[in-house]
């Protein structure tokens, strides 16, 4: 013990000195902005538009100086695994249009600011970004609570913020002026669950939701619009903490069976995460429950399979198209986008993309769309993107205004689960 | 070339040394530079990014002062700070964002809301302790969150609250970057100055000393169950406060941010800090920059994060600030020849005469009573009882009982451990308890001081029954005691220590010490110099401002003594106060006794040194098993045959006195000069030191095969440091050791246990949670030979009958001296070439010292060797053959035992006075 402490002396000077001079380094390293992964792909140098594997440096080359957008997001920490489906469409988003030419000749450069999924970082990593990268837009955050916090820094500051996450009724009334949510809320989501439910003539459904708002204002909504039709929509009075994927829904589970059995509907709308959908579609199976069991947007995504694919067997859900675009018919709009993307994406990393993906990719193919009008200019990109009208985006389509900051309403398609794999059903817009 | 490599290593030393002496020196000049260069460096470079992280790196500097608050100072392992930062946060949030309140106010009612929670759950919470309170202060951050996501239409639930407006003072807004992060900094250096003041404190004090032993303080008079509660509101009052901040900075709020992650960030924090209120500036400030500067490195930042982190607990456990503590001032000040009171900031107490350094250390231990005592007597409004009770006294006009003990008993299960004992002692008197060990002697101690619960029976202090009192009340009406096994607070200085026994006569609260009020530092200063006195009464001002811990044991028991002495008692119960000391220290000792009576207060003593009892008392009661045998005047007990028979031993009796029974001389089985036996042990020139202080300078000698070797010397001679050095917890500097022929220099404690050494260390060191048999066990664990061990410990058993009466049971219910014999049948049993014996007699009643020795010798003759440190020199001289006398840190005279009996110059030497002319060695 006594032994250690003389030790320690020496020690004292060392470790305070290393320690002095890993702040320093990470200082002078976030004061230059030279640690971002930045990514910028250099056209191929002949222009020939064949070439399938564009190089990738850290060093712009094109003549015009490079655009840079930010992206903030959970890198590491609890929301980390969406975020690693974000920064692949995002890479595969700014590989194809720097290849492409970039924008007017300008590379796109994405600045990455990871939240490490903490408020506080969050709010610093937009400043960050607005402040001392200069970035032209920001992409992200994903997380609700740090929209909140992020959003009064962009707005301050006047920066374009596209953010991955599902817009509030607030939101909708009275959108920031900088901040646009691109990707869809409740209201596309009830939009479809009815579409789903009119198809296969249920008159009397059943709903059930976890504490998720876009799914409790999902099914409030469909509520209503589904009255309007003659279709009876009882939503149960059970629910629960989507927060913990741990979670054991044993008991939430029994709750539903016996809740579903008394109101006797045709088809549950079971409105969970893809985490918990399994575990509860396989307890409700062992209570007797037999009806039809219809699955939220966010059960769209391949981690549905992760406890096994036969507890998930059957279910139905709304999804985009680009789960597995080659089966869309034909004459599905934007199917062209859906299939390159689709493509494109199995082929860069070996497995089909999945929605959150698409967050990403539509994001910087939204503020691409607005730059090729804008130029360089905070103030008219944010005017170039409320322009946009009917862009194919993999999410959907998108229309934006001055009022309506959502852009995308709708790009679910019908899906059923079969044997571990999402096989389509129907187009529902 | 090698000139000029030691020119350049010299050079760099002395670059290191300036670094340092700037940053250990003058930490205040340290902490002026630190808020200078927080106000100016956003002017001089202004990153918005950088103000945002140092804005966050803020708010967490008023988490981790919360932190340091509750778990660095007042002990308590609470993780309620996120919990309390939330509710800070969400009280601003909803106040604001719901109903309009305007921001300042919510700033004050989100810190209020907070210290209320803490004040609620506080009291039954604080009753856990360790990681009980650990998960209990966890389980209060789940019920927060539960609350939060359970009741949205007020927060928002999981998806938080937003917009919060910008915080207004007096109409400015605070609402850009700079003035943000000044904003939160005010409040942080605000914070951590009135904390700085309100921990110099009574109040720092008192978290400290319940930190550490909730016992001790108790029976100094301290309420711990409210100065837990006041720890905890005060922490959870700054953690409200920054989450009040941090609600306003971010401008939103989510669940997520006040789980228990935030609450092990600050944690970290301190620690990485190095547990200092400053220190946590820097480890907030370094975490923070970590934590957000390498974010863009993506992926890694959390590798780095953990890296740096592991670094800091593996080489730097103490914290960054932590490894500049008190030794390295001590060799800044050695190196750079600067004064004392330069380097550690304070002046030095005590003017002129402690400066006179250590060449009057000797002298000192010898008060001028009158002179040395005269100041103690306390300013007679302090103490209108022992006033009067010294009035009374010199008028002699009455012997009225102040303490009675009426018909107590006490009962441990089935073992009754007092049996109706009653006894009165009168106000002024010295009253002496003896008694064999384990008749009871603590345990009545306890019952006084309302640490033990009577069975039966009333206690009567002053008047006034005290049976149903709690310790803190008992203490402060006017009774201070001492431990027999130490209970100093080792978090603090001996200053700090006595201080805290000056707790019952201040008033002071935290907003007085915080903000320096006129009266809390007139209050102050008299404590300081009631604790100079009580320190200069026992010689220990030398060492005022050393850490209490680094004393040597019998130092820390006048340490004690002081403490009790500080609070001015009516009552002092001293439980064996002359344990460890040696005749010099033992007579001063009985001097100030002496002195503390002639004060009018009146002493009760646990003691074993019949000589100090019989010379010293005015009235003895003897204890056996529990039930008083005898009673009255010294001579009179003395003669009691009944006393005689249990205690004192018929050869007391015949006034044989400290010459205890020898079955052999040492001479008589010992082999003239020529055909000396060869050494098992050879210590040869070994230096050892603490950090930069070296305590011993090359110490020689050896231990011949079958022989004892007393080591004799003054407290703090180095004595228990040369035997932690040959049993490997100590490693030497310098020098070698080499047992039986084989260099065991520098090997592990465990690999010098297995060849064949084995200690018995000062304070026994039990393993008090297991039962004997496995006490001993334990201490069989790495002999070579397992199948020995069912002979040695029938031996064992054989040798101390007690230990096998009570093997099953747990070593912490014994007696000190069955504790002492338990920690010898541990060495033994590891079937030891050569014991290490550590002051075996300590703490031991007579009949027990002479049982103990004659095993000694029974062992010796059956060829053990050993090597005794002991400071009854005659006892250790009568049964050594050999016998070594340090005197700080060298050999200062070596010789047969025989010779060196006779010899003046060790009784001058050993009896601690100082030695004129240097004693040279002889061999």
């Amino acid at each position: 013990m006594r032994a250690g402490r003389r030790r320690q002396g020496r020690w004292v000077v060392l470790i305070a000195g290393v320690l002095a001079v890993a702040l320093g380094v990470a200082v002078l390293l976030a004061g230059c902005g030279g640690t971002e992964t930045t990514t910028t792909t250099t056209p191929p140098a002949t222009g020939s538009e064949t070439t399938t594997t564009p190089t990738t440096s850290t060093e712009p080359t094109a003549d015009a100086p490079t655009i840079k957008i930010g992206h903030l997001d959970s890198i590491s920490g609890p929301g980390a695994a969406a975020a690693s489906s974000i920064v692949d469409g995002l890479d595969l988003a700014v590989e194809k249009i720097n290849a492409a030419g970039g924008i007017n000749g300008s590379m796109l450069e994405i600045v990455t600011v990871d939240d490490g999924s903490d408020m506080g970082k969050a709010a610093a990593g937009a400043t960050k970004l607005v402040e001392q990268d200069k970035v032209t837009a920001i992409l992200g955050p994903f997380v609700p609570p740090f929209g909140m916090a992020v959003r009064q820094i962009t707005e301050k500051a006047e920066v374009p913020n596209l953010m991955f996450i599902s817009a509030m009724p607030d939101d909708l009334a009275q959108p920031g002026a900088w901040t646009f949510h691109t990707i869809q809320t409740f209201d596309a989501n009830a939009a479809a669950l009815l579409g789903i439910v009119r198809a296969h003539g249920f008159k009397k459904v059943a709903a059930v939701s976890d504490q998720v708002p876009v799914h409790v204002l999902s099914l409030q909504m469909l509520k209503e619009e589904a009255a309007k039709e003659g279709i009876e929509v009882t939503i149960l009075p059970d629910t629960w903490e989507a927060s913990d994927p741990n979670m054991n829904m044993g008991p939430i589970s029994n709750k539903i069976a016996a809740s579903t059995k008394s109101a006797d509907p045709e088809a549950l709308l079971l409105q969970a995460t893809a985490l918990q959908v399994g575990q509860v579609m396989k307890n409700l199976q062992t209570q007797g429950i037999t009806v039809p069991i219809i699955g939220s947007p966010a059960a769209a995504h391949p981690v549905l399979f992760a406890m096994g694919p036969e507890q998930v067997e059957g279910l139905i859900v709304p999804g985009p198209g680009m789960l597995d675009a080659h089966a869309l018919p034909d004459d599905y709009p934007g199917k062209d986008v859906l299939v390159d993307y689709f493509d494109s994406f199995t082929a860069k990393f070996g497995h089909p993309p999945d929605f959150m993906s698409g967050y990403g990719y539509d994001g910087l193919y939204l503020i691409a769309e607005g730059l090729k009008t804008s130029g360089d200019d905070r103030a008219k990109l944010r005017d170039a993107i409320e322009g946009i009208k009917g862009f194919n985006g993999v999410l959907g389509p998108f229309s934006f205004s001055a009022t309506d900051h959502v852009g995308v309403h709708g790009g679910f398609v019908e899906w059923k689960v079969e044997g571990g794999r999402f096989v389509f059903v129907r187009t529902l817009d | 070339m090698t000139v000029s490599s030691t020119a350049a290593t010299e050079k760099r030393l002395e670059v290191f040394d300036r670094v340092r002496w700037a940053l250990v020196a003058r930490p205040v000049a340290l902490k002026f530079a630190l808020v200078a260069v927080l106000v100016l460096w956003p002017l001089a470079y202004s990153s918005l990014y950088g103000l945002s992280v140092m804005t966050t790196a803020g708010l967490y500097v008023l988490v981790v002062v919360s932190v340091h608050v509750i778990l660095g100072e007042a002990g308590q392992l609470s993780f309620g700070h996120a919990t309390f930062y939330g509710i800070g946060a969400y009280s601003v949030g909803v106040l604001a964002v719901k109903y309009g309140v305007p921001t300042l106010l919510c700033l004050v009612a989100g810190a209020l809301i907070a210290s209320l929670a803490a004040l609620v759950v506080g009291r039954p919470v604080l009753r856990l302790k360790y990681f009980y309170l650990a998960l209990a202060t966890i389980g209060l951050g789940q019920i927060f969150a539960v609350v939060v996501s359970q009741t949205p239409s007020l927060t928002g639930g999981a998806m938080g609250l937003a917009p919060i407006p910008d915080l207004r003072i007096l109409g400015y807004a605070f609402e850009g970057y700079e003035s943000r992060y000044y904003l939160v900094w005010v409040f942080a250096l605000l914070v951590l100055l009135f904390t700085e003041k309100v921990l110099k404190s009574r109040v720092g004090r008192s978290f400290r000393a319940v930190a550490t032993s909730e016992t001790a303080a108790a029976t100094l008079g301290v309420r711990t169950a409210n100065w837990k509660l006041l720890a905890f509101v005060l922490s959870a009052a700054y953690a409200g406060l920054a989450g009040g901040l941090f609600a306003f900075v971010t401008g939103a709020i989510s669940p997520a941010s006040f789980s228990f992650n935030a609450a092990l960030l600050p944690v970290i924090m301190m620690l990485v800090g190095g547990r200092s209120l400053w220190g946590g500036v820097l480890g907030a400030i370094l975490m923070t920059w970590l934590l957000n500067g390498l974010s863009g490195a993506q992926q890694y930042s959390g590798l780095v994060y953990t890296i740096v982190l592991l670094l800091l607990l593996l080489f730097l456990p103490a914290g960054v600030s932590g490894g500049l503590r008190h030794e390295h001032r001590s060799w800044l000040r050695a190196r750079l020849g600067l004064s004392r009171a330069a380097v550690s900031g304070v002046p030095s107490p005590g003017g002129p005469a402690s400066e006179a350094g250590s060449p009057a250390a000797g002298s000192a231990l010898v008060p001028a009573t009158g002179a040395v005592v005269g100041p103690m007597r306390p300013p007679l409004s302090a103490i209108p009882q022992a006033a009067t009770a010294v009035a009374r006294k010199r008028n002699g006009s009455s012997v009225s009982p102040l303490l009675e003990i009426r018909g107590v008993s006490v009962d441990f299960g089935g073992l009754r451990a007092v049996n109706d004992v009653s006894l009165v002692v009168v106000e002024g008197s010295i009253t002496a308890i003896i008694g064999p060990n384990g008749a009871g002697k603590t345990t009545l101690f306890n019952v006084i001081t309302r640490l033990q619960r009577p069975t039966t029976g009333d206690i009567v202090f002053g008047g006034q029954s005290i049976t149903g009192e709690s310790a803190a009340a008992a203490a402060r009406l006017g009774m201070a005691r001492t431990f027999q096994n130490l209970r100093i607070f080792p978090n603090m200085t001996v200053l700090e220590n006595v201080l805290v026994g000056c707790h019952r006569h201040e008033r002071s609260g935290i907003f007085a010490a915080g903000l320096g009020l006129p009266s809390q530092r007139r209050e102050e200063r008299r404590s300081q110099e009631r604790a100079q006195e009580a320190l200069a009464l026992m010689g220990l001002e030398e060492h005022a401002h050393l850490p209490a811990a680094a004393l040597p044991y019998g130092r820390q028991r006048l340490v004690e003594i002081a403490r009790a002495l500080a609070s001015q008692p009516r009552l002092l119960l001293l439980d064996e106060p002359a344990a460890g000391m040696n005749g010099a220290e033992r007579s001063a000792l009985v001097e100030r006794i002496a002195a503390i009576r002639e004060e009018g207060v009146t002493v009760l003593l646990v003691e074993h040194d019949i000589e100090l009892v019989m010379g010293l008392s005015d009235a003895v009661v003897v204890l056996d098993h529990g039930s008083l045998i005898g009673q009255g005047a010294p001579e009179q007990v003395r003669a009691d045959p009944a006393v005689i028979e249990a205690y004192l031993g018929v050869r007391r009796a015949e006034g044989h006195d400290r010459t205890p029974p020898r079955a052999v001389r040492p001479d008589a089985h010992r082999p003239d000069g020529s055909s000396a036996p060869s050494p098992l042990l050879v210590v040869g020139d070994v230096r050892t030191a603490y950090g930069p202080i070296e305590a011993l300078h090359g110490v020689s000698l050896e231990v011949p095969e079958g022989q004892i070797v007393a080591v004799l010397g003054a407290n703090g001679a180095g004595k228990s440091t040369l035997l932690y050095t040959i049993s490997g917890a100590l490693k030497p500097t310098a020098g070698r050791i080499e047992f039986a022929g084989q260099d065991v220099t520098g090997l592990s404690a465990p690999s010098v246990a297995s060849l064949g050494i084995r200690q018995v260390p000062e304070g026994r060191r039990i393993f008090t949670s297991l039962n004997v048999e496995d006490n001993l066990l334990m201490g069989a664990s790495g002999r070579p030979d397992r199948a020995g061990y069912e002979d040695d410990l029938a031996f064992i058993y054989d040798l101390f009958p007690i230990l096998a009466e009570r093997r099953s049971q747990p070593a912490r219910t014994l007696s000190g001296g069955q504790q002492q014999m338990l920690a010898i049948g541990r060495a033994l049993a590891g079937g030891p070439r050569l014991l290490l014996l550590d002051e075996p007699s300590l703490g031991l009643a007579p009949r027990l010292v002479e049982h103990i020795f004659e095993s000694l010798v029974k062992l010796n003759d059956r060829g053990l060797t050993m090597l005794m440190v002991e400071q009854n020199a005659e006892l250790a001289l009568s049964v050594a053959h050999h016998a070594v006398v340090l005197q700080t840190g060298t050999v200062a005279l070596a010789g047969p035992a025989a010779a060196l009996r006779r010899d003046d110059r060790v009784r001058e030497c050993y009896l601690g006075q100082v030695a004129e002319r240097p004693l040279s060695v002889s061999r």
